[in-house]
């Protein structure tokens, strides 16, 4: 296990900053979001068509996680490229649409998801609906430049207007004549997709890997016709657009007195509160084994300073008032620094049973 | 379009210590002309940013460094021969002997950066194994041009409460916005290329990440961390931005900036 997978373990998936290179109006009502990782994190972000960044998102209840997947493909667009659609009501996808701009940084996680290429030669048959399309224009752009597969691809959208990548498709669909055919579906023309239609738009394709994204209703009318016309030994693979439910947000006990633990197993257990200041408030905050003082602290909801989490930047230093914690490195500290009793918290850990307070407000 | 002019020119003949405020400057795809030619490296330094810098003992950011040749320093020689070929042609920079400096301790002893004295008084005083590095090419953390803007820093110190000197952010070129309502312009710019003066093009690349040295006091090296707190809390860590050299060109104070 490499260290960045025991840090996941210990604090949930970690997150990694992304700058947003140039953001595109595809539609009335959904952007493309260019994202360039850091520098040093580029190999973390290698991924394969059809996956998904989750990026945490400011709201005011507390940062909210929703999940975008990729509609650029490594192997045909330089940048990774994310598109968002708008959702009535919906409070990631308008912030995306409204705040997201150029230059603005955003953290996601790394490229995640199972919606992607089986390794064989069999042709494609994918059916998206509506912002559905853009982890299928990944694996549509992935199989005609990478392999020789066969593609078809049947795009249901309320409108023509409501089209997203319309030109990308129409292109592709010349330069890979006779191996690329994108049939469009305009409810407004000819109502809603029905099961005849996938029937009839599938004929043909029986051998083919199908995939499907969209709304639900549509996936599973898709999923029910498709598994009966293909029979059980056919490969349909689907990904679900859907938001996660809202975190439980942890009340923040406002006393200085930490809680006190339960009685101790093993000397670190001592620790499983800390005492924190910020903003001349005082936290109790919970701290798991193998967390550091800031994991612990942004994972119960405290807004703590921090940029780097690497000991580099000293934006997470704070006095330690009292107790003891090892630091897996000091390099943003001076003599100054540990002269005045300053640590990092993204570096330090608990080391003796003392109970410990950590100041911010410096 | 003109979005702005260049206030103030300021180049850090050593890294991590004081700037000098300049009145004109060739700026190369290196960046400006004799800026952090000269490092210090620590022995037992990070191996993937080994330098000493106010990080590491904040008075150095109260030392001197001056070029020996002064006006040397700033503009190629027969800059205007290069220029006339065609444009884009780039000058012969100036030769080794003068990017010679002298620094000034904030005891007030001044010596060669090279000598053994100089390092030796360092050493002492920092209390580590350290080394003068120099290169004539630019020893930047990121990229060769910094540009930060007095709104950004007066609305920094509004939203901390605190007078905050323009210096902390160590930039290259300070600049006045014509925007007057965004005291942040500059992060809108991320992906623009900006003129500046008559030939100089750069590309803004990315805002710029930071670290303690914002927290020093560039006049008394006091620290005040609520100032990074600020900046890491609201503004996603970053304040100014970083630029790459398209076209390289002189610069001067008053200089427009134009939107390309
Ligand atoms: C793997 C994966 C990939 C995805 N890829 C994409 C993609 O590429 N493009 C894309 O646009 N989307 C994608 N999604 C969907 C995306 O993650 C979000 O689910 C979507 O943007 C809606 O999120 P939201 O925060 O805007 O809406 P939410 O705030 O989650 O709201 C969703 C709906 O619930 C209603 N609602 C909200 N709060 C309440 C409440 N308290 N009570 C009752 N109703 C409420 C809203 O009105 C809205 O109709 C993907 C999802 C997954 C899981
Ligand atoms: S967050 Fe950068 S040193 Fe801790």
């Amino acid at each position: 296990m490499n260290d960045r997978q025991e840090d996941e373990d210990a604090a949930g998936p970690s997150y990694h900053r992304l700058t947003v290179r140039a953001v595109r109006d595809e539609t009335a009502d959904a952007k493309s979001f260019v994202l360039i990782p850091e520098r040093h994190e580029t190999a973390l972000y290698r991924y394969r068509p059809g996956q998904f960044l989750s990026f945490r998102i400011p709201h005011e209840v507390g940062p909210i996680v929703r999940s975008y997947s990729l509609s650029s493909a490594p192997g045909t667009d330089p940048d990774m490229t994310v598109c968002v659609k708008r959702v009535v009501g919906g409070r990631g996808s308008n912030w995306f649409n409204d705040h997201l701009r150029t230059g603005a940084r955003i953290e996601a996680t790394r490229p995640a998801g199972r919606f992607v290429l089986r390794d064989n030669d069999k042709p494609l048959l994918l059916i998206a609906g509506g912002s559905g399309i853009t982890p299928c224009i990944s694996l549509i752009k992935q199989a005609l430049a990478e392999t020789g597969r066969r593609v078809k691809l049947i795009y249901a959208n309320q409108n023509a207007a409501s089209v997203i990548y319309r030109a990308t498709l129409d292109l592709l669909e010349s330069r890979f004549d006779g191996r690329f055919t994108c049939q469009h579906w305009l409810d407004d023309d000819r109502g809603f997709l029905t099961a005849d239609d996938v029937m009839a738009a599938a004929e043909g394709w029986e051998c083919a890997d199908s995939y499907i994204c969209g709304p639900a209703p549509l996936m599973d009318m898709t999923e029910e016709t498709l598994g009966r016309q293909f029979g059980g030994d056919a490969v349909i693979l689907t990904e679900r657009f859907l938001s996660p439910d809202d975190p439980v947000q942890p009340a923040v006990p406002a006393s200085a007195e930490p809680v006190p633990a339960p009685a101790a197993a093993s000397p670190f257990v001592q620790h499983a509160w800390f005492r924190l200041s910020l903003d001349g408030e005082d936290h109790s905050v919970p701290i798991a084994e193998g967390q550091t003082l800031l994991q612990a602290a942004l994972a119960f909801g405290v807004d703590v300073p921090s940029s780097c989490t690497e000991g580099h930047c000293g934006t997470c230093m704070a006095q330690l008032r009292s107790g003891e914690v090892t630091m897996a490195s000091t390099r943003a500290l001076s003599k100054r620094n540990i002269a005045r009793g300053y640590v990092l918290a993204c570096q330090s850990t608990p080391s003796s049973t003392a109970e410990i307070w950590l100041d911010f407000d410096l | 379009m003109k979005i702005g002019t260049i206030e103030s020119i300021w180049r850090y003949p050593v890294k991590g210590m004081r700037g000098e405020e300049i009145s004109h400057v060739y700026t190369g795809f290196a960046g400006l002309m004799g800026d952090r030619v000269y490092g210090v490296i620590a022995a037992d330094g990070d191996p993937a940013f080994p330098w000493h810098t106010g990080r590491d003992q904040e008075e150095f950011v109260l030392y001197e460094a001056s070029f020996r040749s002064g006006d040397a320093l700033l503009m190629p020689e027969n800059l205007d021969a290069f220029e006339g070929l065609a444009p884009g042609i780039k000058p012969v920079d100036p030769s080794a002997e003068a990017f010679k400096v002298d620094v000034k301790t904030p005891g007030g002893a001044t010596n060669d950066i090279d000598s053994p004295e100089f390092l030796a008084d360092l050493q002492e005083t920092a209390g580590r194994s350290l080394k003068v590095h120099m290169t004539q090419k630019g020893q930047h953390d990121c990229r060769p041009v910094s540009i930060f803007s007095l709104s950004a820093a007066a609305k920094l110190g509004e939203e901390v409460g605190m007078e905050i000197d323009k210096r902390r952010f160590r930039a290259n070129f300070y600049v006045e916005w014509e925007n007057q309502d965004d005291p942040y312009y500059e992060f809108s710019l991320v992906g623009k290329n900006l003129k500046i003066g008559e030939r100089l093009e750069v590309a803004v690349i990315e805002r710029d990440p930071r670290c303690k040295m914002i927290t020093l006091d560039p006049d008394t090296s006091e620290e005040s961390p609520k100032l990074l707190q600020h900046v890491s809390r609201n503004h996603g860590g970053d304040a100014g931005v970083f630029a790459a050299v398209l076209q390289e060109g002189r610069v001067k104070k008053g200089d427009p900036i134009f939107l390309t």
